[in-house]
Parts: structure tokens; sequence; C-alpha cells
């Protein structure tokens, strides 16, 4: 079943277009990464998914219904980033106490357990934790609510290595217990690939691939060797990115449509045949300029 | 999980709004005691004195009064409706579920709720310097007119109060949510008011804010005064909800 069906969909802030002509679905009890880079829209698309930004044209649907505004949606979902409101004269647990008697499903052990493993005075207040420490609240928060729809924007702003780590886990254990739609922001793919099942790429506001994890994985191929035997193989193939290496070597990442008798040539030639890493990928296909970031200093 | 498995009624959802907000903005409350009890400081001085003496007679007259404490009472009610418009108390509401009616809503009793609690506190506070006067000056120095409250007077006062205080807080309210709506309000609303009250009152003629205040104040009938308060209300609240409704959600 479809939980989000996203038609056209455009977001305007006066004259930037934040969001342009995006349409995806996304299913019902998947984990799917929004992934992106600075100001591809990700945020905007979460809060017009989570009701909390009017649509400029195009249609999104929540479980058939416009999530915008909407009282029955709201009870569903739940939507965390790193500057959520919080209530300044409500201590954590009185907050956590306020999310039980707000949300059904809200499973208060869950909530206690995991303030306790990430050491949180259940009597601190919010406004008076470390920046990391308020991401470890809020994502707590969004595990214990557990809504049918759970939204998180950049979740470990923030947080230390080990504490993604272990709120990564947390989040996929609690998930293979209680399966829920969960879509997770994040420009870092290579941090949330292991949990995911579906990656949602977007660039400049439109969409770039949306695909299962695993597709994206064999999305390219990498391709090191000389330039000029290069040159000939990736004729005609989809170029994703191209580099020079210096002294006549060249990297090629192609689309991962070569046939067997291509590769068997090029390995003859002496051409590298490499595996090309989901995070890579995405870099790749969201590169602006052309050149990257070499060409800044190169002009001079 | 369908969205039928979690049905919300806007009834409960307000209820829990309600609720939490009357935990989550206790700081309103104590500040409603602060400006009480400075109001309550500033007239046990007395709001007017006058004296005169005939050969070996002295005559001293002062007056107390308690409007002092109805119109900090009315002043605070006015600002508590406008910070309750204000950005970081609308996303409280978002923190958990809800929507812009839930909301608004909300809002509106938890802002009934306050101008109760703040007519009582404000009546029985405007008792306190008489009893202060009582056991300071002595029963003999006390002018008795005025003075002594019967019950029904004081639960009148109560009532009158309250009504007062909900107009006011409609009016914050809607002042509130036409600054929300567009940051310009913030000159052009007291530029109007006291546009219209200088320019009105150079020429010496009755002004809207007159005709207002006398439409009011003037009103001598009890229910006729309820109707026009609670209708008055009904329109402020009612547009400020639909003001609201230009507004995203939540950034």
């Amino acid at each position: 079943m479809k939980v989000i069906e996203c038609r056209v969909l455009t977001k305007r802030f006066g004259r930037t277009k934040a969001l342009n002509n995006l349409s995806f679905d996304i299913v019902e009890n998947t984990i799917t990464g929004l992934v992106g880079r600075n100001g591809a829209g990700k945020t905007t698309l979460l809060k017009i998914m989570a009701g909390y930004l009017q649509k400029t044209e195009g249609e999104i649907k929540a479980w058939g219904e416009d999530p915008f505004n909407n009282l029955q949606f709201s009870a569903n979902m739940i939507f965390i980033d790193d500057n959520m409101p919080m209530p300044q004269t409500l201590s954590l647990m009185e907050i956590l106490d306020w999310g039980s008697k707000f949300y059904n499903n809200w499973d208060m052990d869950i909530a206690r357990g995991l303030l306790d493993y990430f050491s949180l005075a259940p009597g601190q207040f919010h406004q008076y934790l470390s920046r990391g420490l308020k991401s470890t609240f809020n994502v707590i928060l969004g595990i214990a609510a557990r809504c049918p729809l759970t939204l998180l924007d950049e979740p470990t702003t923030g947080m230390d290595a080990a504490v993604r780590k272990d709120f990564y886990r947390a989040l996929l254990k609690d998930y293979l217990q209680h399966p829920r739609t969960i879509i997770v922001s994040s420009h870092l793919l290579n941090e949330i690939q292991d949990i995911l099942e579906e990656v949602l790429l977007i660039r400049e506001g439109a969409k770039c691939l949306h695909m299962s994890i695993s597709d994206l994985k064999e999305y390219g191929i990498g391709l090191l060797g000389r330039r000029e035997v290069l040159e000939k193989i990736v004729e005609g193939e989809e170029i994703l990115h191209r580099e020079e290496l210096g002294e006549g070597t060249c990297y090629y990442v192609v689309r991962n449509t070569l046939k067997d008798q291509k590769i068997k040539e090029a390995k003859l030639a002496g051409v590298e045949i490499k595996a090309v890493t989901a995070e890579d990928l995405c870099v790749y296909l969201t590169a602006g300029k052309k050149g990257g970031i070499d060409s800044v200093f190169n002009e001079k | 999980m369908t969205v039928s498995s979690t049905k919300n009624s806007l009834l409960e959802t307000v209820k829990k709004q309600y609720m939490f907000k009357l935990r989550l903005y206790i700081n309103l409350f104590i500040s409603l005691i602060v400006v009480q009890v400075i109001a309550i400081l500033f007239s046990s001085g007395g709001v007017g004195s006058h004296g005169t003496s005939t050969g070996n007679i002295n005559f001293f007259e002062k007056t107390f009064s308690s409007d002092i404490i109805i119109v900090f009472s009315l002043m605070w009610a006015f600002f508590a409706a406008v910070l309750l418009t204000t950005r970081d108390y609308r996303d409280m509401d978002f923190v958990f579920i809800g929507n812009r009616v839930s909301s608004n809503i909300s809002n509106m009793v938890f802002l009934a709720t306050a101008s109760l609690v703040a007519g009582f506190t404000a009546v029985l506070g405007g008792v306190l310097p008489r009893v202060i006067l009582y056991y300071s000056l002595g029963p003999h120095h006390i002018l008795s007119d005025n003075y002594f409250l019967s019950l029904g007077d004081l639960s009148l006062a109560v009532l009158a109060t309250f009504l007062y205080l909900i107009l006011i807080c409609a009016l914050g309210y809607f002042c509130g949510m036409l600054v929300q709506l567009s940051k310009a309000f913030v000159v052009i609303i007291p530029a109007l008011f006291f546009g219209t009250l200088i320019t009105a009152s150079a020429r010496e003629e009755a002004h809207l804010v007159d005709y207002v205040f006398n439409f009011f104040v003037e009103e001598s009938s009890l229910s006729l005064f309820l109707v026009k308060v609670i209708f008055t209300a009904a329109v402020l609240f009612g547009s400020s909800l639909l003001m609201s409704n230009r507004l995203e959600v939540r950034k």
C-alpha cells in the first residue's frame, strides 16, 4: 500500500523553486533514505510531507488525503529535526509523559530505556542540553511515538559517532519489531545505507533517482586506466563521472550496462574495473559544476 | 497501520492541547500574580486625596480604589493573548498532535480560563487593600460608602471583570495574529490607535475609540453586556482563526 503519493509537486519560496515537479511514491512499512546535497530541498519536502508547509503546485497525498493542516494525519505522523520546538518549562521526563498522552502507540518502556541508555537525566531541561544530546532526545521521541509515518530530518546532527551508530541500530531494531513507514533524510548516505531499503535522491528540488539500495549499489561501475583506451570503451555509454588522475590516467564511472564482451576487452587492455559505492554514486549524480572543486583552483 | 487505526477527534485533541497548555504556560499565571501584586502595592497608597482645614478642624480625605488592579490585569491579558500568537508559542502546538483549528480553539479555551482566574484574583485582590486599611487605620477612619461588599457584589464584579478580560484577550489575539500575518502591523496598529485618539481629542469630538469604549462600558444591562462581549469575542477569535489559516503550519 502506498503511504505517500507525490505528483509533480512544486514548492516556491518567493521566486526560488525549492521543489520542482517531484513525483514519487513511498510504500508502506519501508525505510527510505532521502538523500541530496545541502539546499537540495530535503527539509522542504519532509515538511510538506509532514503537513507543515503548503505545496505550491502539484499533488501530495498521505493515505489518500492532503496532509496539510490535517488533524487525522497529524495523529499518525511524527516529524523530528534538530530544531524542533520544545517546551522550556517541562523536564525531559515530563515531555515524554505528554508524548504518551498524545500518541496512541507510544511506548514508554522504550522511551525510558533509551533515555537511560543515552545518559539523559529525566529531570533535565531540553534547552540546557548540548546540541548532540538535544538531537538524541528528539530521536527518542521519534522512536517511542511509534507513528505509522515517522519523518526524521537529519536526525543525527551534532551526535558523536558512537551515539549515531547506536541510534541507527535502535531505529532498525524498533522498526523490525514494529514495522512502520520511516523516511530519514541525510547528506551522508554511508551512515544510513545499512538500514535503508529505498533511496530517494533529489537534486536541486527535482528527483534524481528513486530505487532500492541494492540496485543503487550496482547502478554504476568504475573504470580506471589509460585515457585513450577508456575513451573508446565508454563511447555510447552513459557517463556519470569523469576524473583526470594525471599522466594519461583517467577514471570513468558509467551506468552498469556494459556488455560482458566490452568488460573482457577492457580487462585485456589493462583497465581496472571497480565497484562504485552508493555514497560516491550519489555524489557523482548530484555533482554541481563540471570539474568539481578543482576547477576553482585551476582557473587561477 | 493506517489512518483509521488511530482516530483522534477534534474535541479529544483540543482537550489534550488545553491540558498541555495549562502546564506549559504556568509562567503566564506567575506573571499574572506579579502584575497584580504590583497593582495592589500601587493602589494601597491611595489614588486620590484632598484635605481642608477650618479653624481647629482638620479634614483630610484619601480615596482608595482597586480599579488599578483590573487595569493591570487587562494589560496582562492583552499581552498574554499576543504572546500565544507568536511563532514560538504556535510551534508548541505541533510538537505533538494538532492542527490549526485545534491549536486556535485550545488557545481560546486557555485564554478563557486565564481570564476567569485573573478575574477572580483581580477582584479578590481589590479586597486586600480594604482589609489592610481596616487594620492599619482602624474602622473609625473609614467612610463606609462602597467599603463593604456583599457576596452578590463580588460575584458580579468577578463576572464583569472576566468578561472584560475575555474581550481584551480576543482583541490581543486578533492583533497578534495580524502581526503574524505581516510585521507591518506592529507599526500600523499602534499608529491607528493613537492616531484616532490624538486627532479626535484635538478636535474635541467623539471618536472611534470613545465610541467602542462606550459601547461596552456604558452598558448598564448585564445580559446585554454579556451578549455584546460574547459576540465581539467570537468575531475576533473567528477572524483570527481564518487569518491563521494563511500561515504555514510550522516552519
